[in-house]
């Protein structure tokens, strides 16, 4: 017996094992699957395959690309592309040591690394092609344009003067726009058209915080009542109390705030700007607003810089409380919940809150009432409320929600006069998803009939978009400041590079090419919910509300002077736009440390000047190299000598051309220093001009001396 | 086991070095010594400029390129690191290739130039006033070898950021006024330099843009925006420096030389040409509260909402 017991566990044991190599066997041949459908297409197949990597994970991106994709590679078989989408947070690390390892893929979204530094070690210029046609246009009227032409803002921005060429191609715009909930806005403002002015704005929020006190009020009426009644009466059981309405005008988080102030502080003073500007460039670069200090011109006093920090502050006495704490996803969120009326945002969140609100619950809708059939809320309203005069103990109710249709019975309150009273809810005709009007429970009591028979209302709400609003020219505080709208002329963004190491530099081009004719860049962008960054490519109605205002001003008076005076000046906002320190005190605070920040900032700004020349000088080389050795630089392999030469003498044309180009970036850059010197000069001879201009070349010399006199 | 895993990485080895040799082949050393230079990947680029020099056997031509791009590759490759020695080693390069070239290769003014260069850093870096002497001798001599040919250009204009550090320095005017010769002919033409064909003028845009820097820092705004106009004539090398120099000669005219007439006028182009500049819209309002011409305005009215659409 006791042998055959061994020899039975014996074989379950080998038994066992067998399990074990059977799984491992599994999985061994699981993971040579998924090496070959990862290679299929290029070794087995022999396609080319282009690798396409991005940080949208923004619903309806991969989707779009996808969409682009599979139209692409239907007229080309022979290649395939696939996108790679990482997250934004790991998108920097991800690609540096790609980039690094030699293995990054074809295509590389641009953003969240150093991109002019990467563009010029790692990426390929795509000049050359974006001055011809792009041949996807040959039957429509750009079949003669240029291709970097065919976008709204020419690619200006995808031109790098540093490296004296174009290295991008972008598929979309942004601006950004402030989302409001219609459904609150009606029930509250009794109007769904947003502020047209500032002190509409204003008035609005202070409406909704009227009717959320109000509101409140009425709850704690309510659950005090309850409490007392609870207490002499029900001692085995709580009472039912209502909770607080969390309702705030606008839902906001710290990059909302930089939001809401970059966009008034432009309205306001934006023509400050001007005014400080010595270079006659149009912007208030660094040593501008250091001169401008330093001579008097500009103090930490200007009424500008006063008013549009007050109206910050002023427009962040109507966010949530916390908002510097909360991140902007959260901010989001609280809005989608519809527990905000209003929030800022960019395009790029469109599309992720339509769908995040749609998706909240629609509601109950009703059905029947004691099994008469309803089609609309008057009628529903009615016999609900005949029912209750009627003295019926109950109310048998049939209700639609998220398309099961289910038997609610209610016992409504004999002594109400209206539907609220009787049941706590209020019905409307909402439409449905076919666009259907059918009566929903759009309010409910929470501590009601219906609440108590779990009766759900409805979450989802409209939503509306609208440019910020603009002080009128008569309003008391902010008109007299009000310069005009902020301009809009945007960078094309969800912009892609070529990476140096791709073998398909021509079929990455050719797919650029495909997605950025109008109708395929419409399409892509129709399904990303963004803005079409190529001419003629119409946006969705929906995103109308979005696109780039190009009439109007840009930058706005600041006190950064570089990376010190910029970080100061961000330690001494957030406590002031909280509420933790009054206007003054911000100010002492920045008056304070600002000389030591900007003469910092002043030294690091001549260290940069210099160390800036020598990259210059290496395009002005290697230009003239080309210019001098043109037959190294052509890129295919010429047949014969006749060619060879014809080729060579392209490659020295486009040299000059980038050889003056290279020279030109030069000078600007190699002669920052002795402009900045020039233009300080005479505050240097006149340094106790004013107090700021004492305190900051005592903290200029103090730190020169440090760093051994390098001035 | 372990001795059949050996024999396959050396077989797999030796498959990787051929491969590799092939591929060696495949390209030109050189071409591969500038793809290295052209990312700024100065260990690579300078060791295929070695290999290249040492593979060129009697082809002069191939040496004096690997020559030159190993000189490069110390004098410019190196950027914030670069060191006397680098330079040292440069001018080195460059004397090599002086002497193996001969007297009359094309390419003769622009190693001189480029020694001078390397000589005068070297002098400012271990002051050496002899240095600082052949350095200059070796300028004189290209600028007058060949005033016009490119090589010189390139090195007027080397030479003036080299020693341009304050704006009133007397060496500042006299680079001011060598410029100012040299572009007499073309601001009479004051047409737009065709840089390929136009060799004589090539750089004669970068010129007009180094004047107006020193004029308009010395604060004389006239000739600054003088020299601006030039620039913008001979043609700006991209748009944004298009974009940005229209519109420093309207504000310049406008606000420091009370010249209305100037500012109306590159207000005008600014929004005429490069409608897709943030300041598009302010040049345009400027241009009509100056008095510019209503119909233009009009018509640029038509434009925004076009762009808006």
């Amino acid at each position: 017996m006791a042998e055959n017991k061994i020899g039975e566990m014996e074989s379950r044991i080998s038994f066992v094992n067998y399990i074990g190599l059977a799984i491992l066997l599994v999985c061994y041949v699981g993971a040579l699957w998924n090496v070959y459908k990862i290679k299929e297409d290029e070794l087995i197949l022999k396609k080319k395959v282009i690798r396409l990597c991005h940080w949208q994970l923004e619903l309806g991106i991969k989707d779009a690309l996808e969409e682009m994709i599979g139209r692409y590679e239907k007229t080309h078989p022979d290649i395939k592309i696939i996108q790679i989408p990482v997250t934004e947070r790991a998108y920097a690390q991800w690609v540096t040591t790609q980039l690094i390892g030699r293995t990054a893929p074809d295509l590389v979204e641009l953003g969240f690394f150093d991109v002019k530094l990467y563009l010029g070690r790692y990426f390929q210029p795509i000049t050359d092609e974006l001055r011809q046609p792009n041949p996807y246009n040959k039957d429509n009227d750009f079949k003669d344009t240029p291709w970097m032409d065919t976008f709204t803002d020419g690619l200006q921005n995808s031109y790098i003067p540093e490296l004296l060429d174009y290295y991008a191609v972008g598929f979309s715009q942004f601006t950004v726009r402030i989302f409001y909930n219609k459904t609150l806005m009606k029930k509250i403002l009794e109007r769904d058209d947003p502020p047209k002015t500032l002190e509409q704005l204003f008035r609005d929020c202070e409406k909704i915080q009227e009717y959320v006190k109000t509101k409140n009020a009425e709850v704690e009426a309510f659950n005090s009542k309850q409490s007392s009644k609870g207490s002499s009466w029900n001692i085995f059981s709580s009472p039912k109390l209502k909770s607080k309405m969390p309702l705030v005008p606008i839902a906001s988080s710290r990059y909302q705030v930089g939001l809401f102030r970059t966009r008034y502080a432009g309205m306001l003073s934006a023509d400050r700007c001007l005014d400080i500007d010595f270079g006659c460039d149009g912007s208030a670069n660094y040593y501008d607003v250091l001169q401008a200090m330093l001579s008097g011109k500009l103090t930490l006093q200007d009424e500008k810089f006063r008013i549009y920090n007050e109206l910050t502050r002023k427009l962040s006495s109507y966010f949530n409380p916390g908002f510097m704490s909360v991140d902007r996803m959260d901010a989001g969120f609280s809005f989608v919940q519809g527990s905000a009326v209003m929030i800022t945002s960019g395009s790029w969140d469109a599309s992720s809150y339509i769908k995040k609100i749609n998706d909240q619950p629609f509601g109950d809708i009703i059905v029947s009432v004691n099994d008469k059939p309803v089609s609309n809320a008057a009628d529903a309203s009615r016999l609900m409320i005949d029912a209750a005069r009627s003295g019926a103990k109950s109310v048998i109710l049939h209700v639609n929600r998220e398309g099961d249709v289910k038997k609610v019975t209610v016992y409504p309150d004999a002594k109400g006069e209206t539907l609220w009273d009787s049941y706590g809810i209020k019905v409307e005709d909402c439409a449905d998803a076919k666009g259907r009007h059918v009566p929903v429970v759009t309010e409910l009591d929470s501590v009601s009939p219906a609440a108590n028979a779990g009766m759900t209302r409805k979450r989802s709400f409209d939503v509306g978009i609208f440019d910020f609003p603009l002080p009128t020219k008569d309003d008391p505080t902010y008109g007299k400041y009000v310069v005009g709208r902020v301009v809009e002329s945007t960078d094309t963004g969800f912009k892609f590079g070529i990476t140096k190491f791709t073998e398909h530099k021509a079929e990455c081009i050719d797919f650029f090419q495909f997605c950025t004719t109008p109708e395929n860049n419409q399409k892509m962008n129709e399904i990303a919910q963004w803005i079409p960054a190529v001419k003629g490519a119409k946006p969705t109605k929906f995103l109308e509300a979005f696109v780039p205002n190009f009439r109007g001003y840009w930058g706005y008076l600041n006190f950064m002077m570089g990376s010190k005076t910029d970080m100061l000046e961000k330690q001494t906002f957030w406590p002031y736009v909280s509420g933790e320190n009054d206007y003054a005190k911000y100010l002492n605070a920045l008056a304070s440390a600002m000389p030591n920040a900007a003469a910092n900032d002043y030294i690091e700004l001549i260290r940069k000047c210099r160390e800036s020349v020598p990259d210059k000088q290496v395009f002005r080389s290697f230009y003239l190299a080309q210019y001098m050795f043109p037959e190294s630089f052509v890129d295919a392999k010429a047949g014969n000598a006749a060619e060879m030469e014809k080729l060579a003498g392209k490659k020295r044309n486009e040299a000059a051309v980038k050889f003056v180009a290279s020279w030109d970036n030069l000078v600007g850059f190699a002669l920052d220093e002795m402009r900045i010197k020039a233009m300080m000069a005479p505050r240097f001879k006149d340094k106790d001009n004013n107090s700021f201009s004492k305190a900051f070349f005592s903290e200029y010399e103090r730190l020169s001396n440090m760093s051994g006199g390098k001035k | 086991m372990f001795r059949l895993s050996k024999i396959a990485a050396l077989s797999l080895l030796v498959a990787f070095s051929f491969a590799a040799a092939a591929q060696n082949k495949d390209e030109s050393l050189l071409k591969k010594g500038w793809l290295e230079y052209r990312f700024h990947e100065v260990k690579k680029a300078r060791s295929y400029f070695e290999e290249a020099e040492k593979k060129a056997g009697n082809n002069k031509e191939e040496l004096l390129q690997a020559l030159t791009g190993q000189a490069f590759c110390h004098q410019f490759l190196m950027k914030n690191s670069v060191k006397a020695d680098n330079f040292e080693q440069a001018a080195a390069l460059y004397d090599r290739c002086i002497k193996e070239a001969g007297s009359d290769h094309k390419y003769i003014l622009l190693w001189k130039s480029m020694k001078a260069e390397c000589l005068y850093k070297l002098s400012v870096l271990e002051p050496d006033p002899a240095k600082d002497s052949e350095a200059e001798a070796l300028w004189q001599e290209v600028r007058q070898k060949d005033e016009n040919s490119v090589f010189a250009q390139d090195a007027m204009l080397a030479k003036a950021l080299l020693q341009t550090e304050d704006v009133n320095d007397e060496k500042v005017t006299s680079f001011c006024g060598d410029m100012e010769k040299y572009l007499v002919p073309y601001k009479k033409e004051g047409r737009k330099i065709d840089v390929v064909n136009d060799k004589k003028a090539m750089l004669a845009p970068v010129m007009a843009t180094y004047l107006y820097n020193i004029y308009y820092y010395r604060n004389d705004f006239r000739k600054g925006v003088d020299a601006l106009i030039d620039y913008c004539k001979f043609g700006p090398t991209s748009f944004q420096y298009k974009a940005t120099a229209y519109f420093k000669v309207a504000r310049i005219s406008e606000t420091r030389c009370a010249d209305n007439k100037t500012a109306i006028e590159y207000y005008t182009k600014f929004f005429k040409e490069c409608g897709s500049d943030s300041r598009s819209y302010y040049a345009m309002e400027r241009a009509k509260l100056l008095g510019g011409p209503a119909a233009a305005t009009a018509d640029e009215s038509a434009k925004f909402k076009k762009e808006g659409e």
